[in-house]
């Protein structure tokens, strides 16, 4: 299996290659719909511990129940606005009138300057880690080509987690954020392993790549179910957030690393190094 | 006993007991969101110098202690930013007493008559028996006080007085029959008093001028943020379903490598190499006072995650090609162990420098596992392998 695929990674190449395509039509279409969460929007998250049929007066909401693997349930309520003091003062006021008690309560609120301030930063990160990598990924393998394979793959990678993430309408929330930087170093290693095999170990594209998914199928596999069980197990919305966009990200970074950077890897080899 | 000989592994053992010995002796600190408890995140309106951030500190300090908070934590981080983190207190009620400049201004009509500056007392908040009122009685300068009777008589007693407290109108009344005739005595009335009004509300309102009044003017406004709450109970149950995915994740983590190499020798030394790693990271968060949070928690599964990789990519490196020597084959191993762990840290780098640090503690968990990781753990762990293969 694993050995006609190394084969033929000349045809397999379709996949990644329509799979970035599909990534960049949603993004450039639908970007514009992401559904941002409150810390980077502003506004008021109220989660209540408990299930409860919720009335506010005055302001418009959202109200969202959640139920976690041990059988607790939470109402989640989003309000648009980032209330005053006197206003959450009002709102809990109201939530104590319909029985809820103050120690179930908890409040997250963000004003929409600093949401905005605060996601600036955060793209603002992204790209400087994604730059830094780069540089430090070309200064590793002191070549350039090599390094442009593995740089493109993670690339594809976050785009098309990204992408996902528009289309299912996940909430991008700092839990997606973290799970996207932590997927520019999973799909780093994933990459890492592939290209040093081949390149620096078996100088040979079959051996090289054969050997290198065995290894890195058992790595996706494990980080993909240890996603899994923080999903399940989790309660917070953090966590659970970022479980499921590693678990997307990681996917993704499979596809990547051994149908494109494989791919790549095997052109550079043919047409600059004439090993093939 | 001869593998204790080896370097690696000997630093492994010295930094698993002092681990062990912060975890018992000094224990984990844990943030809000693990503990429960409220944080407020205000900015300045513009940046401060230090002196002027630590008087301001000082400032919110005094008000709260005034307020009989048990438990506050209040500073300055950069230049703009104050944070303030209490527990036994309601988020608004906190809220309320930080957000106040506490800028007082006295006016009769259009005519500002004194300000909070000519203030030289503030009384302890008081009931009226006679009106059920709850007022803050305070005494003013001579020169205010001539003012204020220059100012009532030129306008015939016919305007109330307004006190403005940052801009709003906390009390309005008309001057009252007794304090008229004193006034028209040409006494000069040094002692006033703020009224809040009826009922609890009042009363609450009446203690937090007070308070404010007391603890004097902050140098700046300040603007409140962001705010997290969250009750103990429910940092409790966090913290306690975190541990057990990070332990369901261990446990299928191990069913998978077992059934990959099906040998017991090999998976057993995984995942106590797992173990030993998430120890050590404990223990070292211990020993700097690291506060967990999700975040925090989020970093320690991403370093088992890691880890788990890492001893896979060094165990295939050892088991198979073996006709190459065993010097390349680790030497593969290291060279993607150490890359990985150069790029982790250039791409954790920004995070500690954003959204006023919020995701701090991911960084530096993150960092610490994989930095243990890569120089402890995982040349231990090859070290062993290579006595096993």
């Amino acid at each position: 299996m694993i050995e006609s695929i190394a084969r033929n990674i000349d045809k397999y190449k379709i996949v990644p290659i329509f799979l970035l395509l599909f990534s960049i039509f949603i993004i450039i279409f639908f970007g514009k719909n992401i559904n941002l969460g409150i810390e980077f929007k502003g506004g008021t998250f109220i989660e209540i511990e408990g299930k409860y049929n919720i009335h506010l007066s005055g302001y418009s909401y959202d109200v969202e129940y959640a139920k976690d693997t041990f059988g607790n349930f939470y109402t989640r309520i989003f309000i648009d606005k980032f209330l005053n003091a006197s206003e959450t003062k009002i709102v809990v006021k109201e939530l104590e009138e319909q029985g809820i008690d103050r120690s179930k309560i908890s409040i997250e609120q963000i004003s929409p300057r600093f949401g905005r301030e605060f996601f600036k930063q955060v793209i603002m990160v992204l790209l400087i880690a994604f730059i830094l990598m780069s540089i430090g990924v070309i200064i590793r393998f002191k070549s350039f080509i090599p390094a442009l394979t593995i740089i493109i793959s993670v690339v594809s990678d976050i785009v098309t987690t990204l992408a996902f993430i528009i289309l299912f309408g996940i909430e991008f929330t700092k839990g997606v954020f973290l799970a996207l930087l932590l997927l520019i170093g999973y799909g780093v290693d994933s990459n890492v392993l592939l290209s040093t095999r081949i390149l620096k170990e078996y100088k040979n594209f079959f051996d090289g790549y054969v050997s290198a998914f065995k290894t890195g199928a058992l790595m996706s596999l494990t980080t993909i179910f240890a996603g899994i069980a923080l999903y399940i197990f989790s309660a917070s919305k953090v966590l659970k957030d970022i479980a499921l966009v590693a678990i997307i990200g990681l996917l993704s970074d499979f596809i990547y690393t051994w149908f494109l950077n494989s791919y790549l890897i095997k052109i550079y080899l043919v047409r600059v190094k004439k090993w093939m | 006993m001869d593998v204790i000989k080896e370097k690696e592994i000997l630093i492994l053992i010295i930094l698993l007991i002092i681990s062990i010995l912060a975890l018992v002796f000094k224990g984990l600190n844990y943030g809000i969101d693990l503990q429960g408890g409220a944080e407020i995140k205000l900015k300045t309106e513009k940046p401060l110098s230090e002196k002027n951030l630590s008087e301001l500190v000082k400032i919110l300090e005094t008000r709260f202690n005034a307020k009989g908070v048990r438990d506050v934590n209040i500073y300055a981080w950069g230049k703009e930013y104050i944070i303030v983190q209490i527990a036994g207190m309601s988020v608004e009620e906190a809220r309320k007493l930080a957000e106040s400049q506490g800028k007082l201004e006295v006016k009769i009509g259009n005519i500002t008559v004194f300000t909070g500056k000519d203030i030289v007392k503030v009384e302890p908040y008081e009931l009226n028996p006679e009106t059920q009122r709850y007022g803050v009685p305070f005494v003013i300068t001579k020169e205010a006080a001539e003012k204020f009777r220059e100012v009532a008589i030129k306008t015939n007693f016919s305007l109330p007085v307004d006190m403005y407290l940052d801009g709003k109108l906390v009390n309005s009344a008309p001057i009252g029959e007794d304090l008229k005739l004193a006034l028209l005595r040409g006494e000069i009335v040094r002692a006033l008093i703020l009224e809040t009004g009826y009922g609890e509300e009042a009363k609450k309102e009446a203690e937090r001028i007070e308070i404010i009044l007391r603890s004097g003017i902050l140098p700046i406004k300040l603007h409140t943020e962001s705010i997290l709450e969250i009750p103990p109970r429910l940092g409790e149950r966090f913290k306690e379903y975190a541990l057990i995915a990070a332990l369901a994740a261990l446990i299928i983590i191990s069913i998978i490598i077992f059934i990959r190499y099906r040998n017991v020798k090999l998976s057993f030394l995984i995942v106590s190499t797992l173990l030993s790693e998430v120890i050590i990271i404990l223990g070292i968060s211990s020993i700097i006072e690291h506060d967990w949070d999700l975040p925090s928690i989020a970093g320690l599964i991403i370093s088992i995650g890691t880890g788990v990789d890492h001893q896979i990519i060094i165990a295939d490196q050892m088991i198979r090609g073996r006709e190459r020597s065993i010097r390349l084959r680790l030497r593969t191993a290291l060279f993607i162990l150490v890359t990985s762990w150069i790029l982790l840290f250039l791409a954790m780098l920004p995070l500690f420098y954003i959204g006023i640090a919020m995701l701090k503690g991911f960084a530096l968990i993150t960092i610490i596992g994989y930095t243990i990781g890569v120089f402890v753990t995982r040349p231990a762990f090859a070290k062993i392998l290579m006595r096993m293969v």
